[in-house]
C-alpha cells in the first residue's frame, strides 16, 4: 500500500484520543461509575496462610440492618473451575489452573476470600464482615518453594503434589559443553515478590440489564472472563456481559479475574446493582504477585568468549494457588538461555505451591526474572576472562535465522548489536567518581516474546465500517489498560482509510457489542488486533477504491486515500471526494465494513515436560544501559541515568511507544532498588505504599529512549510488541553497573544498601586483597 | 473507617474537658495524616469512640520568641516551619527536618505536635486489622514482640524495651539538639518534658487527658553550626532509616559546644553525649570524627537483621562533623 516512509500518521508522535480526558480527570474509571440502589460489597477474608475452617457462623451478619446478602462457598453454584484466562482453546497437561471463588473447608494464604457481602453502605458491609463467626484450626504451612518441594512438606493444595510443573529445556549435551569449557561461571540468583502497584485498585459494578443479562463493569485486562463468570454461576455464557473499562494499569494483575465473579454473585443473590473496590491493602495481600524465583546458573565459556554450555535450575514460588504460574514458569524456560548462542544447554524449571499470596502475570512474565540470572552472568564471564561486557555479548549474541535452545528458529532480525552500540554511544564516558560515592556503568541485554504462546490458538477480531459522511468506527474487544492499545488502533485505520484521526470513533472491550479480541497481555494487542484492524480497515479500503476505480474510469493500482479524498497517484490530477464513494456503494449494497480475524500461528502441543520447537510468534530484543552512584559506606545506590534502545519494528505511535520504554525503565528500576512485597511465614509485611516502597517522580533518573525500527515484526507495518520486553533487563543492567562502581555482585534483588554493606564488608574482611576483583 | 463520634474544640480547655470524658476513648485530630490512616486500616488497639478536631484552636498555630525562648504551637504546620526565616537562619536543623518530611500535601496539612505524637511505624503494628489482623504485639496485649524474631529490618539497634519500634519522628530528633521542652496541657494545667523524655517504650509522657500544647526551644549557642542529615531508601516521601542532627560551637578550631541526637534507630531520639563530649576541647579531624561516631554508636545492641543500620548511623555522623568541619568559619 504505501512506500516504506510514506505514512502520514503511523510512526508520528501523536497524542492519544483519551489523553486530554484522562489529564483532567474526566474519564470513568471503575470505582468512579455508580448506579442508583448500588449496594457496595466487602470480602472476608482469612486470618491464616493454612489453616482449617471448621465453621462459618453468617447469622449475625445477616441480621444486621442495611444487610442484603452475605455468602460463603456453599452459595456458590460452582465454586470450583478450570481457569482458561480467556483463551477459547483447552491446552490440557495440566496447564489450566483451579480457580475457587471462595474458600470452603480450608483455605490456603493469608487474604483468601471466605465470605462476600453486600450491604446499602460500605460502613455497614464493613460491619457485617465483623460479625461473621469463622472458627479456623491452623496447621502447618510451607513458604519456601525448595522447602515445599520436600515430598514431606505440608501439602498446600488437598490432592495434589506442590509441585506444580516441571519443564525441561534440552539442547545438545551438557556435560560435555562444561568438559570442553575454559572457563564456568556458577551462582545461584534470587528475586522477590514484586507487586504491580497499579493506581486503580481491582474496582468493578455489577447489575441484572433489562434483558436478565448480569452486566459487569470492570478494570480488567481480559473481558472474555466473562464465560468462566458464566460458568460460576451456572449460567449460559451469553448471559454473563462484561464490560471493560479504561484501567488504571494493569501490569498483569488484572489478567486473572479479580472483583468479576464475587460481583456476579452478589448481584445476582439480591437482583441490585453491587460495587466492590479493593481497598489498596486488599490489593497487595490478596491479589497476584510477580513470582519470586531461585535460579542456580552455571555458564562455561571458551577463551575467546564463547559460551559453550549452560545448565539452569529455575524454581518460581506460585503461591497458594497455580493461576499462571505453569505459563510464567514456560516463559522463563524459553527465556533462560538469553539471545545467546549456546550449543550445550540444560534447564530444569519448577514451580511450587507454598502458603503464599498466590502468583501470577506481572508485566515480563517469566521473563525480567532470568534475565536478572543470565546477563549477571555474562558480566561475570567478562571479568573472569578480562573482557569487555559488551564485547563478550556481541560475540554471542543470536542473529536472525538462528535457533533457541527450544530449537525455535529465530525468522526476524535479532537488532541486539545494534541496541547495544546505540546504547554505548548515547552512555557516554563513565563520569568520574567522588570520594565515597562511586559511578559505576552496566548494559545488560534481554528477550521478550510478544504475543501469546502458539499452543493457546491465540486470535484476535476487529470491525471497521465507514459511514456515510466518511467517519470510522471501530469495535474490538481489546481492553485498554493505559498503554494507548485503542488509540493505536485509531492511528493504524487512519492510514490505511485517509481519514483523519478525529474522524474515526473506537468502540472496546464489551462482550456483548465488541467482537472478541483476545487479553490485553502477553504484549499482544498491537500484534493481533492491531493486524485484526489493519485487515479489516483494508478490507474495506478495497470495497472503496474498486468502487471508485470504476467510477474514475482508472486501474485501482493507481488510487489512494487521502484525506478524505481518492486520489490518483498517476498523474491525471483526477480526484473524488471520498463521501461521493461511499454513497456509490452504500447504492449497490456494498460492504461499507469488514470483520477481520487474525490468527497467531497455531501448534498443538503433545508432550508437556520437555519444552521443544516453536513456542512464541516472535520476539522483541533490547538492550539497558545505566549509570549509578553507589555509596560505599552507606550502600544506597542511586541510578543516575538510563538508556533504552529497543528494536521495535515500527514505532505506531512514537510518543506512546517512548512512553511504554520510559515506563518499563522504572518499573524495572523499582525491582532492582526497592520494591519487595515482604511476607513473613506467609505475612505480608508491606500492606501499603508506606512499606512497598515504589520510586516516586522524585526518584526518576536521566531518561534516555532509542528506537531502531527493522520493520521486521510481526505486528502491522512491521511492529513488535515493546509493553513487556521494556522491563526485562534493567534490573542486570543495575547489578552490573554495581559491581563496576564498587567490585561487588550482589545476586538478590532488590539491590537494598543493608545487602551491599553486607557484602562490601565481606569484601574488606576477606584476607585475600584480591578478592575484590578477582 | 468505623463510625465514631466527631467533636470540634476552639480551645485546649475545651479539648481536655473531652478527653477527660472519655477516659482514653478519643483521639485528638490535629492534620489527621497519621490519624485517618490508623483508622482506616482500624491499627488501634481500641477503636475510638470519638475524634476531636483540634485544628480550630486559634492560640497554637504560631512560632514566637519570647525573652529568647522560641515557642512553637502544637498546630504549627510541618511546611510553616519548612519555610520560616527565623526557623531557616535560627533553627536550621528543625526547618530541614520539617522539609524531609513526607510531601508537600502533607507538609500543608501536618502539625508539629501531631509528628512528635504520631504512632509507630513498625509494619507488625501496622498491619491491616480487616485482612487477618491484628498482629497481636507489646502495643496490642500480646506478650512478645514478633519483630524481634521476625523481619526488623527497619527496627531498633538501642534502647528497645521489649517493643522494638522506633521513633517515627524527624522533629523528635530536630529537637533532641535543642533541648527542646514539649508543654504538656491537662486537667490540672501544664507540665513541661523534655523531648527525649517524652518517649516511653510503649507510648507518650501524655496521660489520657492530656495533649500537647507547644515546643519551646532554649536559646541557641551564638554562631553554632547545624546540620540535620536523614537516609531513607527514597528520596522524598520515606520515614528516616536513621537519621543525625548536629549542633556544633567553635572556639578557634576547637569544638567549644557539641550535640550530636540519632534518630530512627531507638523508641526515643537519642542523644549521643558520650561522644559529644569527646568532642568537645577538640578540632576536628579524622581521627576525632571515627572515634565520635564509634563511641556514638557503642551501646547499640542490634538485631540479627538490622546490624547495617549502625555503619549507617556511623557514617551519617561521620558526615555531618566533617560537614561542619568544612562550613565552620563560614559564619564567624
Amino acid at each position: 500500500m504505501n512506500g516504506k516512509d510514506d505514512f502520514k500518521i503511523i510512526g508520528k508522535p501523536i497524542p492519544r484520543h483519551d489523553a486530554w480526558e484522562k489529564a483532567f480527570g474526566l474519564t470513568t474509571y471503575a470505582a468512579d461509575f455508580s448506579l442508583p440502589d448500588m449496594l457496595h460489597g466487602k470480602v472476608l477474608r482469612s486470618k491464616y496462610p493454612s489453616a482449617k475452617i471448621l465453621s462459618i457462623d453468617t447469622t449475625k451478619a445477616k441480621r444486621l440492618k442495611g444487610v442484603q446478602a452475605v455468602l460463603t462457598a456453599k452459595d456458590v453454584p460452582r465454586n470450583e473451575s478450570v481457569t482458561r484466562f480467556g483463551q477459547t482453546h483447552t491446552v490440557g497437561g495440566g496447564f489450566e489452573g483451579l480457580y475457587r471463588v471462595l474458600a470452603d473447608n480450608k483455605v490456603h494464604f493469608l487474604g483468601e476470600a471466605v465470605a462476600l457481602v453486600a450491604a446499602d453502605t460500605e460502613e455497614i458491609a464493613l460491619k457485617a464482615l465483623d460479625l461473621i463467626k469463622v472458627e479456623y484450626e491452623p496447621i502447618p504451612g510451607v513458604f519456601d518453594p525448595i522447602e515445599a518441594m520436600n515430598p514431606n512438606a505440608p501439602q498446600v493444595q488437598e490432592g495434589r503434589s506442590n509441585i506444580i510443573t516441571h519443564y525441561e529445556v534440552v539442547r545438545g549435551d551438557v556435560e560435555k559443553g562444561f568438559s570442553e569449557a575454559d572457563v564456568v561461571v556458577e551462582n545461584t540468583y534470587r528475586v522477590q515478590f514484586v507487586d504491580h502497584a497499579y493506581m486503580e485498585p481491582e474496582s468493578g459494578v455489577a447489575w441484572i440489564d433489562e434483558n436478565g443479562v448480569i452486566t459487569i463493569r470492570v478494570s480488567t485486562q481480559v473481558i472474555e472472563h466473562f464465560r468462566g463468570i458464566a460458568d460460576v454461576l451456572n449460567l449460559p455464557h451469553n448471559r454473563v456481559r462484561v464490560i471493560g473499562t479504561y484501567v488504571g494499569g494493569g501490569f498483569g494483575g488484572k489478567e486473572d479475574i479479580t472483583v468479576e465473579a464475587f460481583l456476579a454473585l452478589l448481584t445476582y443473590k439480591t437482583g441490585r446493582p453491587v460495587k466492590l473496590t479493593y481497598t489498596r491493602e486488599e490489593s497487595i495481600l490478596s491479589h497476584s504477585k510477580r513470582h519470586p524465583y531461585v535460579m542456580e546458573y552455571k555458564t562455561g565459556a571458551k577463551k575467546d568468549g564463547r559460551l559453550i554450555a549452560l545448565k539452569a535450575r529455575l524454581v518460581s514460588d506460585a503461591g497458594a494457588y497455580v493461576y499462571l504460574s505453569p505459563w510464567v514458569l514456560l516463559y522463563s524456560m524459553v527465556d533462560a538461555p538469553g539471545p545467546y548462542r549456546i550449543p550445550h544447554v540444560r534447564v530444569d524449571g519448577y514451580t511450587v505451591l507454598t502458603n503464599n499470596t498466590f502468583t501470577s502475570a506481572n508485566r515480563g512474565f517469566g521473563a525480567p526474572q532470568v534475565c536478572f540470572a543470565y546477563e549477571s552472568q555474562m558480566d561475570e564471564l567478562a571479568r573472569r576472562l578480562q573482557m569487555d561486557p559488551a564485547e563478550i555479548r556481541k560475540i554471542n549474541y543470536l542473529e536472525k535465522g538462528e535457533a533457541l535452545a527450544t530449537g525455535q528458529v529465530l525468522n526476524h532480525l535479532v537488532a541486539l548489536k545494534e541496541t547495544t552500540d546505540q546504547v554505548l554511544q548515547v552512555l557516554g564516558e563513565k563520569p568520574l567518581s567522588k570520594g565515597k560515592i562511586r559511578i559505576g556503568r552496566g548494559i545488560a541485554s534481554g528477550m521478550t516474546s510478544y504475543g501469546r504462546m502458539i499452543f493457546l490458538h491465540d486470535t484476535s477480531r476487529s470491525h471497521v465500517s465507514i459511514e456515510m459522511d466518511g467517519s470510522v468506527t471501530i469495535r474490538t474487544g481489546v481492553q485498554d489498560i493505559g498503554g494507548g492499545q485503542a488509540s493505536s488502533l485509531c492511528q493504524i485505520a487512519s492510514e490505511v482509510l485517509g481519514v483523519p484521526l478525529d474522524h474515526i470513533k473506537i468502540y472496546i472491550a464489551d462482550t456483548a457489542l465488541t467482537p472478541f479480541a483476545g487479553t490485553t497481555t502477553a504484549t499482544r494487542q498491537l500484534y493481533m488486533s492491531g493486524n485484526a484492524t489493519l485487515i479489516a480497515a483494508q478490507e474495506v479500503r478495497k470495497t472503496l477504491i474498486q468502487k471508485a476505480a470504476r467510477m474514475m474510469d482508472l486501474d485501482p493500482e493507481r488510487l489512494n486515500l487521502v484525506d478524505r479524498e481518492v486520489v490518483d497517484q498517476g498523474g491525471s490530477g483526477k480526484n473524488l471526494p471520498l463521501t461521493e464513494v461511499i454513497k456509490a456503494c452504500a447504492s449497490d449494497g456494498l460492504p461499507l465494513y469488514h470483520v477481520a480475524l487474525f490468527k497467531a500461528p497455531f501448534r498443538t502441543l503433545t508432550q508437556f515436560e520437555r519444552i521443544e520447537g516453536d513456542v512464541f510468534p516472535d520476539f522483541t530484543f533490547g538492550t539497558h544501559g545505566v549509570v549509578v552512584a553507589v555509596d560505599e559506606e552507606t550502600g544506597k545506590v542511586q541510578v543516575l541515568k538510563i538508556v533504552s534502545c529497543f528494536d521495535v519494528g515500527r514505532a505506531i505511535n512514537r510518543l506512546s511507544v517512548e512512553g511504554q520504554i520510559e515506563g518499563g525503565a522504572i518499573y524495572g528500576m523499582g525491582y532492582a532498588l526497592t520494591e519487595e512485597v515482604i511476607l513473613k511465614e506467609g505475612i505480608t509485611l508491606t500492606p501499603s505504599f508506606s512499606e512497598y516502597l515504589l520510586p516516586t517522580s522524585m526518584d526518576l533518573p536521566e531518561l534516555e529512549t532509542l528506537l531502531i525500527e527493522s520493520g521486521d515484526g510481526v505486528g502491522p507495518f512491521g511492529s513488535k510488541g515493546v509493553g513487556e520486553p521494556s522491563v526485562c533487563s534493567v534490573a542486570p543492567a543495575i547489578a552490573n553497573a554495581i559491581y563496576d562502581a564498587v567490585g561487588i555482585r550482589i545476586n538478590e534483588l532488590p539491590l537494598t544498601p543493608e545487602r551491599i554493606l553486607k557484602a562490601l564488608r565481606k569484601e574488606e574482611n576477606d584476607e585475600n586483597p584480591l578478592s575484590r576483583h578477582r | 473507617m468505623k463510625l465514631f463520634e466527631h467533636h470540634q474544640v476552639r480551645s485546649v480547655t475545651q479539648a481536655i474537658r473531652l478527653l477527660e470524658r472519655y477516659g482514653g476513648r478519643a483521639k485528638l485530630n490535629a492534620g489527621g495524616t497519621d490519624l485517618l490512616g490508623l483508622l482506616k486500616a482500624d491499627v488501634l488497639p481500641e477503636y475510638p469512640e470519638a475524634v476531636i478536631d483540634i485544628k480550630p484552636i486559634r492560640n497554637l498555630k504560631k512560632i514566637k520568641l519570647e525573652k529568647g525562648l522560641l515557642k512553637i504551637g502544637a498546630l504549627v504546620k510541618l511546611a510553616d516551619l519548612a519555610e520560616s526565616s527565623l526557623m531557616r537562619s535560627q533553627y536550621p536543623i528543625l526547618a530541614e527536618a520539617a522539609l524531609r518530611i513526607g510531601s508537600p500535601q502533607l507538609r500543608n496539612v501536618a502539625t508539629i505536635g501531631g509528628n512528635l505524637c504520631q504512632d509507630v511505624r513498625c509494619w507488625y503494628y501496622r498491619y491491616p486489622c480487616h485482612i487477618g489482623g491484628p498482629i497481636l504485639c507489646l502495643r496490642k496485649g500480646g506478650n512478645t514482640c514478633p519483630a524481634v524474631r521476625g523481619d526488623h529490618r527497619y527496627h531498633a539497634i538501642m534502647g528497645g524495651k521489649g517493643c522494638m519500634a522506633v521513633c517515627p519522628s524527624d522533629l523528635a530528633t530536630a529537637l533532641s539538639v535543642y533541648d527542646a521542652q514539649v508543654v504538656i496541657s491537662g486537667p490540672d494545667g501544664e507540665r513541661n518534658v523534655l523531648i527525649m523524655d517524652f518517649y516511653y517504650p510503649l507510648g507518650y509522657a501524655l496521660q489520657k487527658n492530656e495533649m500537647v500544647k507547644e515546643v519551646f526551644l532554649p536559646p541557641i549557642p551564638q554562631s553554632s553550626k547545624q546540620k540535620f542529615i536523614k537516609f531513607t531508601l527514597r528520596k522524598p516521601i520515606d520515614f528516616a532509616l536513621v537519621s543525625v542532627a548536629c549542633l556544633l560551637g567553635f572556639k578557634g578550631d576547637e569544638v567549644a559546644d557539641a550535640r550530636i541526637a540519632l534518630g530512627a534507630i531507638s523508641p526515643s531520639p537519642i542523644r549521643a553525649y558520650g561522644a559529644e563530649k569527646r568532642l568537645i576541647g577538640s578540632p576536628i579531624n579524622e581521627t576525632i570524627v571515627h572515634e565520635v561516631a564509634e563511641i556514638a554508636l557503642r551501646d547499640t545492641k542490634p538485631l540479627s537483621g538490622n546490624g547495617y543500620k549502625v555503619n549507617i548511623a556511623k557514617t551519617l555522623i561521620k558526615r555531618v562533623l566533617a560537614d561542619l568541619r568544612f562550613n565552620q568559619k563560614v559564619d564567624r
